[in-house]
């Protein structure tokens, strides 16, 4: 695993995940649910609401603590 | 030509394009409205809504689907006495079932094949979303929703204080809400009533409200790992949608 291609598996995650998402039932708990090492940390519908939703923006935010190719406590937004 | 009658042809192809999407990628639009039952020490309390979804199909590219939901309405409420409130939000409780449209988009499809063949769509299990929607409305379909299709129900501690939201077991209404309170059902049932509006009457602050009722900066974050409070899960989405200006 590199860092790069776990930037790559990330973006696929928050465009299959919650608004719109590709994957049914991909729904997840801020500062829980983990994709690998990575934890959840937020989403822009937490952060800024729905209304971004309406022009297509979505993001989620990832803490990257314990994934090799990242420091502890790097955050990703994707 | 006349540059007024180039622009005319312009517009007039690009109405016709666009019309011809409509056919090669329909859409489809559905009301449905959930009522919540609940029986009290006083009686039989009652508080429906009417939502409006709509699923567009569209062209995919690689592992984007292409098809839409858009969602319009706003979370039921069931008015218990004592200035208490059963808010039955439009996301559903389980955290598998997506975001609000798509809870709402599906809960048709999902309580249609949950009741099986002997339905009053008759026999779903092979039909995709939109046909099952379409087969729902043709029937008119009324159902009572089994307990893992239930919408996120909640309370406030304080109406007025965003942050005071509570969840509410559906099993366990007396615990919010104090003895001989209890949830009878929750029904689904497709209709042409206008979609319900009006809670910011309720709610005077979900006009202004943005993002998660308790905003926590991610720098206060407890470690990776520790649960949030529940208000920071909760948006001002889940009570409404569609109808901001």
């Amino acid at each position: 695993m590199t860092r790069n291609l776990f930037l790559a598996i990330l973006s696929m995650d928050s465009y299959n995940r919650g608004y719109g998402e590709g994957v049914d039932g991909l729904n997840f708990q801020a500062n829980i649910t983990k994709l690998g090492n990575a934890t959840l940390l937020t989403d822009s519908v937490l952060k800024i609401g729905t209304e971004a939703l309406a022009a297509g923006f979505y993001a989620i935010a990832y803490d990257m603590t314990g994934v090799a190719g990242f420091v502890s406590g790097e955050r990703v937004t994707a | 030509m006349a540059r007024r009658g180039v622009l005319g042809l312009m517009v007039g192809g690009a109405t016709a394009l666009l019309s011809g999407c409509e056919l090669i990628w329909p859409s489809d639009r559905l009301r449905q409205k959930i009522t919540v039952e609940v029986e009290t020490p006083n009686g039989l309390r009652t508080g429906s809504t009417v939502v409006e979804t709509e699923v567009r199909e569209g062209k995919s590219w690689g592992d984007a689907s292409g098809t839409t939901f858009t969602l319009k309405g706003e979370a039921a409420a069931v008015d218990l006495g004592s200035g208490r409130t059963l808010f039955a939000l439009l996301r559903g409780a389980e955290g598998t079932q997506g975001d609000a449209a798509g809870y709402q988009t599906r809960l048709l499809f999902e309580a249609l094949r949950d009741v099986g063949p002997s339905g009053p769509a008759w026999d779903v299990s092979q039909m995709d979303l939109m046909q099952v929607r379409a087969a729902a409305q043709d029937a008119g379909v009324k159902l009572d929703l089994p307990q893992r299709l239930y919408p996120l129900l909640v309370t406030f501690a304080d109406p007025a204080d965003p942050t005071s939201v509570q969840r509410v077991d559906p099993a366990n209404l007396a615990a919010s809400f104090g003895p001989g309170v209890t949830l009878k059902r929750i029904t689904v049932a497709v209709t042409n009533d206008p979609v319900t509006t009006g809670i910011e009457k309720r709610l005077g602050w979900l006009g202004t409200q943005r993002g998660a009722l308790l905003n926590i900066p991610v720098s206060d974050y407890p470690p990776p790992g520790t649960p949030l409070p529940f208000a920071a899960s909760i948006t001002e989405g889940a009570f409404s949608q569609g109808g901001r200006k």
